[in-house]
């Protein structure tokens, strides 16, 4: 009568724990399914790829300092080429990154936005840190030399130029020099924590599009 | 009474199945409704022909400048935008010649922002103005059509008014209040 207790309690614990293992095992598939089907990452065909650009930049930050994109560790950046002279496009890209990092939520701590100057003569470092200010979105502003933004440019396969001023009779021409506008290319560049270009918005892309092409590649929480 | 203490286990496990079924309910609505989140339809710019019922209505002017606003900038920025919808009421096409601000210092110009097929944005005054053509309406907005505002002694900042009279070839000068707004 006593034997038979104890191997009956023994087998019934041996019996709990095979169903502990097997609801546990149940569970790991279903999270894994779910996490599958939520997360394609790297699978996400299409919409990411390696651009095989080099990014390896050498500019001076917001606040007077050298800057390498290798100084951003396990940061997803989004990268734009403007000026803070810019009246419209840029002031409208910088918004929609809020709006992103909005719909992003807490996941938006991973991604660093940063603005390359194409006006480096009038963009000093002090001006791209009061003008990135106002967007609160912590964004870094790179500035240079004509030449190191040049090659910055070149190295990203963007294009900027200041256009011939118009040919005005009016008196405010000098006014009018100052107030230069600089054409430049609009995309917004998806670089991976390592380094890689691996998407370039278009300037018609939706904040919604934008937060969901880095929901791809960043961190789950 | 009799009935339930003949067979207890039968109501028991009817209770634990819909109790399954409950969470399996609550579960499914709540996948069901992940891909909701975040995915709000990006804010609808408002648009001058919501507004044609009630204009035809009453007796409407011949041109009429709807949703001024002027985009707040950073501080030490003397440059913005103002946006505007402008709509031409009168059976004849008239032409924007001009933007002047009102009160304060600086000046406007009409510009357009277009970008090519590389993605390369360029912006260009239009110093022939803008065709609005005959009951219809032209939208100034970013990344199109926009009153650059320059030479401006102070930022403008969100809450703040701007003076805009705008020059028509035909109707003549429109003086409206643009509101300075933060984002677009």
């Amino acid at each position: 009568m006593k034997t038979y207790a104890i191997a009956s309690t023994a087998s019934r614990s041996r019996c709990v724990r095979r169903f502990l293992r097997l609801t546990l095992s149940l569970f790991l598939a279903v999270a894994l399914a779910v996490c599958a089907a939520c997360n394609p990452g790297e699978n996400s065909g299409d919409t990411l790829r390696d651009f095989k650009l080099d990014t390896n930049l050498q500019l001076t930050d917001q606040d007077g300092r050298p800057f390498a994109l290798k100084d951003l560790r396990d940061k997803t950046v989004l990268l734009y080429f403007g000026f803070t002279h810019c009246p419209d496009f840029c002031p409208a890209t910088l918004s929609k990154i809020q709006k992103v990092y909005r719909i992003l939520g807490n996941r938006s701590r991973h991604v660093q936005t940063i603005l390359v100057t194409v006006d480096p003569e009038r963009d000093t470092p002090e001006k791209l840190k009061t003008y990135l200010a106002f967007f609160e979105i912590n964004a870094i502003g790179l500035t240079g030399t004509p030449a190191e933004i040049a090659e910055t440019a070149r190295r990203f396969g963007a294009h900027y130029s200041r256009p011939a001023p118009a040919q005005t009779n009016s008196t405010a021409s000098s006014a009018h020099h100052a107030n230069y506008t600089v054409d430049h290319s609009t995309g917004l560049y998806l670089i991976d924590s390592d380094g890689r270009v691996r998407h370039i918005f278009k300037h018609a892309d939706s904040p919604q599009q934008l937060a969901e092409t880095l929901q791809l590649i960043l961190p789950f929480f | 009474m009799l009935h339930l203490t003949r067979n207890p286990a039968k109501p028991l496990s009817a209770i634990a199945n819909r109790r399954i079924h409950i969470v399996l309910t609550v579960l499914a609505l709540a996948g069901a409704s992940m891909p909701g989140v975040g995915c709000d339809p990006q804010n609808s710019t408002p648009h001058a022909n919501s507004q044609t019922n009630s204009a035809e209505r009453s007796e409407s002017p011949a041109m009429e400048i709807q949703n001024a606003r002027v985009r707040a900038v950073p501080p030490g920025v003397r440059v913005s935008a103002a946006y505007v919808i402008i709509k031409n009421n009168s059976d004849q096409p008239d032409r924007l010649v001009a933007v002047h601000i009102a009160g304060v210092s600086g000046h406007a110009e009409i510009h357009e922002t277009t970008v090519d097929d590389a993605g390369v944005m360029r912006m260009r005054e239009l110093s022939a103005g803008v065709t609005i053509p005959a009951k219809d309406a032209v939208d100034f907005t970013p990344g199109g059509l926009h009153i650059m505002l320059m030479g401006l002694r102070r930022e403008p900042q969100a809450g703040q008014t701007f003076e805009l009279e705008f020059e028509f070839e035909r109707a003549g000068r429109h003086t409206v209040a643009a509101t300075v707004v933060a984002g677009d």
